[in-house]
């Protein structure tokens, strides 16, 4: 098979389903994604996490012995996580509301939900590499920026009056 | 009317966005990266998966029937099967769904959401009835290969839900 050019982006999958970490890692390989290392438990994410740097995090929710929240949760907050600001995608089966807002707030950057597609993978390993956010501290949250649609018609007077401008370094290439 | 505070004077802190995984890979690079035929390529290899994922359907499917043989023998090992079942189901749902097979995958969803959620609700027997029923539905949707919503077969199943509700 004839596969794109090798890139060293270090990706972390955390999935306790032998049959979608294959699967993941197969599609990021042809991808040429080739530093892709897999752990089946949240902790085994956490001790991997703290163990070696990685420029992403592909996690499931649904795993034995810590699942996906616990991690995003040590991620971003834990005094121990190397880096807090790593984006983080989480994949997984549940679809209620609830757990995406729940994943929302615990830090994830971008949700998506089995069965994937290929495009949607590669759509979101994109956006966080093309289109990275601001990083909010606040006494409740840390993570990626929530409100990352832009809205310019909301002009409203509730509208927080400070935002920063973000560099869109790429455009001139 | 009050205006939201400057994001300085509610503490929050504000770091700009990181580019350095950009800046690692290249710009030119990402758009080889996730070119058209990159795409083309990654969704050949979903599809080679699908196989595999019917596999294992069957194999959970198996795995839930002696679950509900094992809970007619015993049925006072009720709650302690229920985590059996709702991982088996939970497990059978992305699988199913991956492999194309919708009402496989919602019939697992909607078994999963019954033992984790409606334990205490229903008496043991009506619970291992409708387990029973979710089971063999499932395994005879993956038996005749029925893929998206199982055509006239998978109709049957959804009048039959239907009563299952309505009692």
């Amino acid at each position: 098979m004839k596969t794109a050019p090798q890139n060293n982006l270090r990706i972390l999958v955390a999935d306790n389903e032998r049959l979608i970490q294959k699967l993941v890692c197969n599609v990021l390989v042809s991808l040429g994604f080739t530093n892709v290392f897999v752990v089946n438990s949240g902790r085994q994410a956490i001790d991997m996490i703290a163990e070696k740097p990685f420029d992403l995090i592909i996690t499931d929710w649904r795993m034995d012995n810590l699942d996906g929240i616990d991690v995003i949760r040590f991620v971003r907050s834990s005094p121990y996580s190397p880096m807090p600001h790593i984006p983080i995608i989480m994949l997984t089966g549940n679809t209620e509301g609830r757990y995406v807002r729940e994943a929302i707030n615990a830090g994830v950057n971008c949700y998506l939900i089995k069965p994937f597609s290929a495009v949607q993978l590669m759509k979101r390993i994109r956006l966080v590499i093309e289109n990275p956010r601001d990083f909010i501290i606040s006494p409740n949250y840390k993570g990626p920026d929530r409100r990352h649609l832009d809205h310019d018609d909301f002009d409203l007077p509730e509208r927080r009056r400070t935002r920063r401008e973000v560099p869109k370094i790429h455009e001139a290439s | 009317m009050i205006s939201a505070p400057d994001f300085e004077e509610d503490d929050v802190q504000i770091i700009p966005a990181d580019y350095s995984l950009l800046h690692k890979i290249g710009v030119t690079n990402l758009d080889i990266i996730f070119s058209v035929k990159a795409a083309q390529r990654a969704e050949d290899v979903v599809q080679a998966a699908v196989d595999e994922f019917y596999a294992e359907c069957v194999t959970d499917g198996d795995a839930l029937k002696d679950c509900v043989k094992q809970l007619k023998i015993a049925p006072a090992t009720l709650q302690e099967s229920l985590y059996q079942v709702a991982t088996l189901a939970f497990d059978m749902k992305t699988k199913a769904a991956q492999a194309g097979y919708d009402l496989v995958a919602s019939l697992a969803k909607s078994l999963h959401i019954l033992c984790e959620e409606s334990e205490n609700l229903l008496p043991p027997a009506t619970m291992i009835e409708i387990i029973e029923w979710h089971q063999n539905s499932i395994n005879r949707l993956l038996t005749l290969k029925l893929k998206g919503n199982g055509g006239p077969f998978g109709q049957a199943i959804l009048a039959e839900i239907e009563k299952l509700q309505s009692r």
